[in-house]
């Protein structure tokens, strides 16, 4: 009687994973780019890690609005150290051709789940601010839509909802973000009076830096307040005064579903919401000198509860026909999983940190398994790693 | 095998030598993989790739396919996989991982900021960072030594201290672990931590530390069998130990 042994199938694949791989050579260093500057950051920095300085983590206030995960990393660690990867070159490319002759450019970053969208995101942000660009991001597109604080009906116009809570918010990034710049912006100034109320009102020739500051005072003028202040940027970076980002996380939720509620106790369409009025004007103007961009983010899109759909990932699925009518034309730019390099270089850096205590995650044995449990995968692996 | 003739006929009477089973001397009377046919798969990597030698009966007989659970990862271990499976519900076993590797996670940044803390080298190598090592002694240290039986005698329920298995203390900490912890999480006993994930990675630290709510409980436990010792003799059976 002729038996057969069932081999678990994970040891085929890494006998023939060592006899095919060249890549055995085991490094013990991790390699670091030519400069920490990301204005001079080249083609063959591609897969090694360069470091973020405190001054810039403190000025761009990264250590508020990081996602939870690499926040968490940086509470452990105490710096900020990222790969420099092809969609980072990609956007810095991008931004680096900004220009008061071609109209604002659009990148879409976009890619499977856990690959690095915000983080690239985030290194694009800190490029602009390095080059002087001033900066206006949106956190999280879908917490304008979602989370309802306090709402007031629009005084401008009828049937828009004011979300003062998030507009304030926004305006308190901005003025952390541009405090290198504060004293230029208080140059410029505004186009014409805005009447907010019989007793105030912002004249013609007001610096932008007091539309901010009355924004910030009176919670009920907020929203009206940051309106006014994206028109007048948009308006300053054609005439080449400033060089404008909008820089927004999750940006398919702007052509999303909402929360709110109106008064009739129907949901309130996004249309109908101001913040996100202001934000789409950006995409719907003609302005110069500037840049946006998005992340399209799956979140926006699933559903806890279903568990059979699976939305895709790319641009025109999940900002739908009337985001991808107002976004065209656009750059989009795919991030993907780990190379081989990459995955080395991340895991050379949790050894050097003592940050991998299962004794055998440090072993050959372990590392491949890593490899093959996390599919090099970002997200996976740090998530692996967060236990052993 | 066992002949299958009487299935169909559940209610007549039969001789037990007619019975289902009677001839087979396999212990379970109701296993679909006999096991003189299927043996149980091997797990090790080393011996599955090994091989098996015509010595070994293993070699005539087929091999039971694995289980998707028991692969062998290299952070693979038997009590955390318990513990999992305690911690899980209506089967959801991805949630029951997340709890419990996430658990592992806090454990593991709260010996990591205490290793950071220290200055000299004797005592960071002093400093256990393997979170599954605090988790596994915190477990053997909320194991109970004796357990309370219920035992009637004359219409009155007693409860009598008797001694306890290694397998079944093992089961008393993890579940009364499990159960302390979803009260802590519930009901407003904690202003901070009030999640499972902390309050489970809490009181691991504290019972491989000796002190905590869960070692607490234990010792309560301890002082109600040795408040019970006076009916110690009711079930115990000299010779049996």
């Amino acid at each position: 009687m002729r038996t057969h042994l069932i081999k678990p199938t994970i040891f085929l694949a890494v006998r023939n994973y060592e006899s095919t791989s060249s890549s055995f050579i085991i490094k013990r260093f991790i390699t670091r780019t030519s400069t920490d500057d990301p204005r001079r950051l080249i083609p063959s920095d591609i897969g090694k890690m360069y470091v973020v300085p405190k001054a810039t983590l403190y000025g761009l206030q990264l250590h508020k609005i990081f996602p939870q995960t690499f926040k968490q990393q940086l509470e452990m660690f105490e710096e900020c150290v990222w790969l420099c990867r092809q969609p980072t070159l990609e956007i810095m490319n991008c931004l680096k051709a900004v220009n008061t002759t071609i109209p604002s450019i659009r990148m879409v970053v976009w890619g499977k789940h856990g690959t690095g969208k915000s983080i690239s995101f985030y290194q694009g942000v800190q490029y602009a601010w390095h080059s002087k660009f001033v900066l206006l991001t949106v956190r999280n597109a879908m917490d304008l839509a979602r989370t309802v604080k306090d709402i007031q009906m629009s005084v401008y116009k009828e049937g828009r909802i004011d979300t003062p809570y998030h507009a304030q918010n926004l305006l308190t990034l901005f003025k952390h973000q541009n405090q290198l710049l504060w004293d230029e912006l208080s140059k410029l100034t505004t186009e014409r009076t805005y009447v907010w109320t019989k007793l105030e009102k912002t004249t013609e020739g007001a610096p932008l830096t007091e539309l901010v500051e009355l924004g910030l005072e009176k919670t009920t003028l907020a929203t009206d307040c940051l309106g006014a202040l994206c028109r007048e940027l948009r308006r300053h970076s054609t005439k080449g005064d400033i060089k404008l980002l909008l820089a927004v996380d999750m940006a398919n939720s702007l052509y999303g579903i909402t929360k709110i509620n109106k008064i009739t106790g129907r949901r309130a369409p996004s249309d109908e919401i101001s913040v996100i009025h202001f934000i789409r004007k950006f995409f719907t103007t003609e302005w110069y000198n500037g840049a946006c961009l998005l992340v399209a983010d799956k979140r926006e899109r699933s559903h806890f509860a279903d568990k059979f759909t699976i939305p895709l990932d790319t641009p025109h699925e999940l900002f739908g026909e009337k985001g991808i009518a107002d976004l065209d034309p656009f750059i989009p730019i795919e991030t993907k999983n780990y190379t081989e390099d990459e995955f080395e270089q991340i895991y050379e850096y949790y050894k050097e940190k003592h940050w991998l205590a299962n004794p055998k995650a440090l072993t050959e044995e372990g590392k491949i398994q890593l490899k093959y449990l996390s599919v090099y995968n970002p997200f996976e692996f740090e998530r692996l790693c967060s236990f052993n | 095998m066992s002949l299958n003739i009487f299935a169909s006929c559940s209610r007549v009477i039969i001789p037990t030598f007619c019975q289902r089973g009677f001839l087979s001397t396999t212990t379970v009377s109701r296993n679909l993989f006999d096991p003189k046919t299927f043996y149980e798969p091997i797990l090790d990597k080393e011996q599955a790739t090994a091989g098996l030698l015509q010595s070994d009966p293993r070699y005539f007989k087929f091999a039971k396919p694995m289980p998707s659970d028991a692969t062998p990862v290299f952070y693979k271990d038997d009590v955390i996989d318990k513990l999992i499976r305690a911690c899980m519900v209506d089967g959801n076993k991805e949630k029951g991982k997340e709890l419990v590797y996430g658990a592992l996670e806090r454990i593991k940044k709260r010996q990591y900021k205490n290793w950071k803390k220290a200055k000299t080298e004797e005592e960071k190598a002093a400093i256990e960072r393997n979170p599954v090592v605090i988790a596994k002694k915190g477990l053997v240290n909320l194991r109970p030594v004796l357990k309370l039986v219920n035992n009637t005698r004359g219409g009155i329920m007693y409860q009598v201290p008797m001694p306890v298995s290694e397998s079944h203390a093992e089961w008393r900490a993890i579940k009364s672990l499990r159960v302390l912890c979803v009260k802590l999480s519930k009901g407003g006993h904690r202003k901070k931590n009030k999640n499972f994930v902390d309050n489970l990675a809490i009181e691991l630290y504290d019972a491989w530390l000796n002190k905590g709510k869960a070692i607490e409980n234990k010792q309560l436990y301890h002082k109600r069998c040795e408040a019970n010792k006076a009916y110690a003799h009711y079930l115990y059976k000299p010779g049996k130990g």
